[in-house]
């Protein structure tokens, strides 16, 4: 007897221990991973669903030498890294009072005023305080730069010229105030209202509201002669009509092309402004309670315009097509688009309602936010596409964005506040990601240049442009193209596992499945290589032969089978065709093939006039995309085949021979034994490898992104394209920044796919894991 | 009915072989030498061309597309043309026609005129073809012998400047740090400056050699690029193409079957040794193929020890219980979810996170150089495939150990060994061949996918390559080129892509032989192992 040493024992029971742990400690790792690989995506997403809060920032007391109700206007200028923010305000005197909002000191005052030359020059140092016009009222232009309407009548623009960062942190920021355009007084006296803006370096343009409604503008621009002197040129528009009802407030574009104004018995106005004179002008019975018209706002991009009104409620409008014009044909509606004076002024949304009249509007520099004051003093921050309410502020004064749009800053009594507007999770800050929403993601929505509320996935545009994020046509087209490929993967593989499980010999079995097998290994790029480059110009040139063959295949099936009753009656014939029945359908579909090919030919020439996509898109409206949803049927659907053949055969010849022979003996044809006796039982099996087919479609990427032109369109013709969610990602990821927007909602689109695979895969298993316990038992 | 389901099959079988025989007739065909037809058309113009296809379209009759080849002297700068059948007056195949592969602008098919080789050590008399090729051969020497090692010299001296210039970028970021410090160490600091003082004149003495070493080149291009070959093209205009940009010159006109092979095999010896030209569309796939076995064996060190590991513990250790069941579901799930997931997994995870955090601590003196770690590599591609190919790893273990016969596990504990003994000397041995097959279908599958890859740092055309001679020879932070993806971009984002097309085939080719070789051993190995199983439970 071999006898073991105490000592090597002990060592091989520690090596035991030892590998128990390493593998389990190594099984959970893995398993953990795995688990983290979706928590990771998850957390990805999230912040685009944290809901918002406005933080303090800081608060701090007005100067001593600033009154309250003296405060005109309000600004703040916050550096990128936050390591300095000003407050700056305006008082009836003209002087801007710049205060540090850590320490609540005034770092600097500067004092602007109406100049009465022609062009504004040196910026204008604290002066003298006498007996000089007081200003009215200030209207902001743009984050730093204030419309001042003064008491002699005149307007003038004062710029915030901020300090650069370069400077450094440890000095004292110097401001500059710049006075960027200037309107001299008008004979009509002092305006009532009055909005200036600077459209290039040396031009402006301005609208005025003076006694009587009589609304003036004035073009203004330098030019230099030869010796150097400047001449200043004004071009001055009266508009004079007849209005519906008092006006109550205006708007004008930055470039001074379009103005609008509101009364006090609810109707909008509108003209378009040449050079020199209103090219065409509208009035519309904006609201039918007749109640007024409270204030008026651009947002970024100056197409929305923004409306609130006496009741609280705040819309925004814009120009779209009406709908009798787009009823017209196509060809018309294409036309009609170009030209503008076809598109009418139309109520788009309306935000959720404020308590009392609308007071102010303040929209973003950079984004669909809008700062909403109401009579009240109740204020909100609200983003219009998406619908939602970041954020509310009480009793508040003047309030304003930074120039980078998340920073907000009030007056509140005596009292300097200002709020970083950001997500909230837990009660940490995070990302804020307004324009998304659950309406924007699953609702149509009624963008900027549609003519209706859509379903829009469009991520890249110019600067003010506003990503269109609806995911439906994603999901639509992931849909769609996995649905054409399971129309085509899944009668052929089901067909062909029942044929290769039941009625062919097992020597020809021992060669399709392996073949089968290794269809699956085919890198999925090379398929959409083919199907993109091969196939598209085949079933292009080949379309009326493919239609075809859907017919003629059956049709010579049918006339073969009509045949065959004939000769089975041989056996010699029966014999020989027996468990190889697919050789002679092979044969079979080639004759079809050929025989649709042989006719098409003909057919296109007499019917469809030679070419059957042009004829398509004349009679029947259908486009017929290069790439297309045929192209997807073929593309995917064959990597689909393999792995549903597979399991499909197994689920089918896993059922007990003894049902099958039973069933055989008690005189059942072959086909009876499958129908009535394999199928049923094999059922579950089957449905789960449809399941886990139409899973591996879903996730299909390099055929979707070579075979679709991946066009976000929503229609179910198979001879169009689509855009699906795995496409997407790879598409757009190198052109989304880390954190970004679009980032996170292509995390989104892969937290889809993965939930929907997971689905799908966990059905089959479990359904799978049943079947086996029950025939375990055989 | 019987009939339908076997229509069935058959339209999978057909399809399957359609798609082999494409792949085959395109891919193979491409390196063989077709005759080259002389056209001479109605209108007196003459054309010089390869056949490549013809297309009935409908009111112009039939339209022969050529290959027409010297796309720089095109008027469209267009390597094919359409020409209508009836509009050709004769055809004939000249024997002295020449293709003259090229180091830019594709081919050139001609007619040899004379050569000027005022350089070479060429006899000026004789056939023209024959003198071209004596010119050529001679050319190829003259390269090696002056260029390459001017070359090989340029190369060394930019290595050892970009090695400079990364100790003085840390030197620097040193003493800035050192500087800002609570401590505050200027002596520290003004010490350091020294040592970047010589840096800085080591790196302009490099920079003096390197352009010094640049200039002789440029001179021994000068004078190499004397040597023409002046050439008739089909119009008989004369044109006079550089030697040094001529590869290769044959005339397949005359080549007899045995010239036509021999230039087939050297053709794919080119595609499997070169790097590529012209935008992918010519010459080889080297670095391509290096790309691929490298991120599939990094992917398998990386993630089989693991996923053995893992599949082991679910097959032996783990006790079957609710939570077990829930994690095989987990895992067969897993090896479910689109590759693109894993592949957005790993740019959130490995590239914005990992990546940044590695780059922060370790070459923050150099971030302003560009990104390291934080960005596509070829590291970041290899775990991404990784964790997508540990599923097939697991659940192939796991399959493998519990098919053996419960009676092996018990007469080896009856013998007195403990659990992690059997495992080692018993199961793990008669497991070996299905843990090998899932390996081999994880490769496959790696070597076949190319969505992750996109997102996680594969690149068409990389100026470097993850393995060369510099310290640490493997870079595992840059990016790399893969076949599957070469088939993505060269097919589909080349401008030219009517003439990069036979590449394409020809990389899909490669690509395909690879993948059904591995899958195919799978298949070999799993049916070999089931029947000795059978054998060794009977």
């Amino acid at each position: 007897m071999v006898t073991f040493s105490q000592a090597t024992l002990t060592k091989v029971k520690r090596h035991d221990r030892m590998a128990r742990w390493v593998v389990t400690l190594g099984g959970v790792v893995v398993i953990v991973c795995v688990l983290g690989i979706l928590l990771m995506i998850l957390g990805t997403t999230l912040p685009l669903f944290l809901p918002a809060r406005a933080r303090l920032l800081a608060h701090v007391n007005l100067p001593p030498t600033v009154k309250a109700d003296a405060v005109l206007a309000i600004g703040i200028d916050v550096a990128s890294d936050y390591s300095r923010q000003t407050a700056h305000i305006l008082d009836a005197s003209g002087t801007f009072h710049f205060v540090d909002l850590f320490s609540g000191e005034v770092i600097q005052d500067a004092k602007t005023r109406p100049s009465s030359g022609t062009v504004p020059t040196a910026t204008p140092k604290v002066s003298e305080p006498s007996s000089q016009p007081t200003v009215l009222a200030a209207v902001r232009s743009s984050p730093a730069a204030y419309t001042l309407r003064w008491s002699d009548g005149s307007i003038s623009l004062a710029e915030v010229v901020l300090p650069s960062l370069s400077d450094k942190a440890s000095e004292r920021p110097k401001f500059l105030l710049k006075n960027r355009a200037n309107v001299p007084p008008d004979k009509f006296g002092v305006p009532r209202e009055a909005i200036l803006y600077a459209t290039g370096d040396k031009s402006s343009v301005c609208a005025a509201v003076y006694s009587h409604d009589r609304i003036v503008i004035t073009r203004q621009s330098a030019t230099e002669d030869l010796s150097g002197d400047e001449t200043t040129n004004a071009a001055r528009i009266v508009i004079a009509d007849t209005l519906p009802g008092p006006l109550t407030a205006i708007a004008l574009d930055r470039s001074g092309t379009m103005l609008y104004a509101g009364t006090a018995n609810g109707s909008l106005l509108w003209w378009r402004l040449g050079e020199d004179r209103v090219l065409d002008h509208d009035i519309l019975p904006a609201f039918l309670d007749k109640r007024a018209v409270t204030s008026l706002s651009l947002m970024l991009g100056d197409v929305t315009l923004v409306v609130g009104d006496a009741s609280g409620e705040v819309s925004n409008w814009f120009f779209v097509v009406p709908e009798s014009e787009r009823k017209s044909s196509a060809a018309e509606r294409r036309t009609a688009s170009s030209k503008k004076e076809l598109k009418k002024l139309a109520l788009i949304r309306t935000l959720a309602p404020h308590v009392a009249a609308i007071r102010e509007i303040v929209a973003s520099p950079r984004n669909r936010e809008l700062l909403i004051r109401d009579e009240s003093g109740a204020a909100t921050v609200d983003v219009t596409t998406s619908e939602r309410r970041l954020a509310k502020f009480d009793h508040v004064d003047r309030l304003a964005f930074s120039s980078r749009g998340d920073t907000i800053i009030g007056l509140t009594g005596d009292e300097i506040k200002a709020w970083h507007i950001e997500g909230s999770f837990f009660g940490h800050e995070s990302s804020l990601h307004p324009e998304v929403s659950w309406k924007t993601l699953l609702a149509p929505v009624w963008y900027e240049g549609l003519s209706e509320p859509e379903f829009a996935w469009q991520t890249t545009g110019g600067d003010d442009y506003e990503p269109k994020l609806s995911l439906i046509p994603m999901i639509f087209g992931t849909f769609k193209g996995t649905f054409y490929a399971m129309l085509l993967a899944g009668p052929l593989a089901l067909s062909a596992a029942a044929y290769v499980s039941h009625f062919t010999t097992p020597q020809f079995r021992a060669w399709i499945k392996p073949a089968i097998e290794m269809m699956a290994a085919l890198p999925s790029v090379v398929l959409g290589f083919l199907v993109g480059v091969w196939l598209a110009p085949v079933i292009r040139s080949g379309l009326v032969t493919l239609l075809l063959a859907l017919v003629s295949v059956p049709v010579v099936f049918i006339i073969f089978l009509l045949i065959w009753e004939q000769v089975r009656k041989r056996p010699a014939a029966e014999r020989q065709a027996r468990s190889r029945e697919f050789l002679l359908a092979a044969l079979l579909l080639i004759v079809g093939v050929v025989v649709a090919s042989w006719f098409s030919s003909p057919l296109e020439q007499r019917y469809f006039g030679g070419n059957v996509t042009t004829w398509m898109s004349k009679h029947l409206g259908v486009i017929y995309d290069q790439r297309n949803s045929i192209l997807i049927a073929f593309g995917v659907g064959f990597t689909v085949i393999p792995m549903i053949f597979t399991l499909a055969e197994d689920a089918l010849s896993s059922v007990p021979h003894g049902m099958t022979a039973a069933s055989m003996a008690l005189g059942a044809s072959r086909w009876q034994t499958l129908w009535h006796v394999v199928l049923p039982s094999a059922s579950p099996g089957i449905f789960a490898a449809i399941m886990i087919g139409f899973g591996r479609a879903v996730g299909e990427t390099m055929i979707f992104l070579m075979a679709t032109g991946s066009t976000p369109n929503m229609d179910l013709s198979p001879f169009n394209g689509m855009l699906t969610l795995s496409a997407n990602i790879a598409q757009e990821i190198p052109g989304a920044p880390a954190g970004g927007t679009l980032y996170r909602m292509l995390f989104l689109c892969a937290v889809i796919l993965f939930v929907l695979t997971f689905i799908l895969n966990t059905i089959a298993e479990v359904v799978r894991q049943r079947l086996r316990k029950k025939y375990g038992q055989f | 009915m019987v009939w339908v389901a076997g229509g069935g099959l058959a339209a999978v079988l057909l399809g399957a072989l359609i798609l082999i025989v494409v792949i085959l007739s395109n891919g193979l065909v491409v390196f063989w030498p077709a005759p080259i037809e002389q056209v001479r058309l109605d209108d007196g113009t003459q054309i010089l061309g390869r056949r490549i296809n013809s297309e009935n379209s409908i009111g112009r009759g039939l339209q022969v597309r050529f290959k027409t080849a010297n796309r720089e002297f095109d008027s469209q700068r267009q390597d094919f043309h359409w020409v209508a059948d009836d509009k050709i007056a004769s055809t004939d195949l000249p024997a002295e026609c020449v293709v003259l592969e090229r180091l830019a602008n594709g081919d050139f098919y001609g007619f040899v005129k004379e050569i000027k080789s005022p350089g070479l050590d060429v006899k000026q008399s004789g056939d023209p073809f024959h003198q071209l090729q004596d010119a050529l051969r001679s050319m190829d020497l003259h390269k090696t012998e002056e260029l390459d090692p001017l070359l090989r010299r340029i190369e060394g001296k930019t290595d050892e400047l970009n090695a400079v210039k990364l100790s003085r970028l840390k030197g620097e970021y040193r003493q800035k740090q050192l500087r800002n410090s609570a401590s505050h160490d200027e002596k520290a600091a003004t010490a350091l400056e020294g040592n970047i003082a010589e840096l800085k004149a080591v790196a302009g003495e490099l920079q003096k050699d390197s352009e010094r070493l640049v200039n002789q080149r440029s001179k021994v291009e000068e004078s190499l690029r004397q040597n023409l070959a002046i050439v008739l093209d089909a119009q008989g205009a004369s044109r006079s193409i550089a030697l040094m940009d001529v590869i290769r010159v044959y005339r397949p006109n005359s080549m007899n079957i045995l010239a036509k092979a021999s230039h087939y095999a050297a053709k794919v010896w080119e595609l499997l040794t070169t790097p590529p030209r012209e935008a992918n569309t010519e010459g080889g796939v080297l670095p391509a193929i290096f790309g691929t076995v490298a991120l599939v064996l990094l992917m398998a060190v990386l993630s089989f020890p693991l996923g053995v590991l893992a599949g082991v513990y679910l097959g032996e250790y783990a006790r079957d219980g609710f939570l077990v069941r829930l994690v095989r579901i987990g895992v067969n799930n897993l090896a479910g979810i689109p590759s693109i997931v894993y592949g957005i997994f790993g740019v959130g995870f490995f590239i914005n996170s990992l990546g940044h955090a590695i780059d922060e601590q370790f070459y923050a003196y150099r971030l302003a150089e560009g990104r390291v770690f934080h960005g596509g590599g070829v590291l970041w591609a290899a775990l991404t495939l990784g964790i997508l190919t540990v599923p097939v790893v697991i659940v192939a273990t796991e399959e493998a150990i519990r098919v053996i016969p419960r009676g092996v596990r018990e007469s080896s504990y009856a013998l007195g060994s403990t659990k992690f003994q059997t495992l080692i000397r018993v199961l793990l041995p008669l497991a070996s061949p299905g843990i090998m097959t899932g390996f081999i279908l994880a490769m496959a599958r790696a070597a076949g996918e190319v969505a992750p890859l996109m997102l996680t740092g594969v690149v068409s055309t990389a100026g470097t390559v993850p393995l060369d001679g510099r310290f640490p020879y493997l870079h595992l932070e840059r990016q790399f080129l893969h076949l599957g993806f070469q088939i993505y971009t060269v097919a589909f984002q080349t401008p030219n892509s009517e003439a990069a097309r036979p590449m394409v085939y020809v990389i899909t080719l490669l690509l395909v032989l690879i993948v059904l070789l591995l899958s195919g051993m799978a298949i070999l190995l799993r049916n070999r192992m089931r029947k000795q199983l059978q054998i060794k439970t009977i």
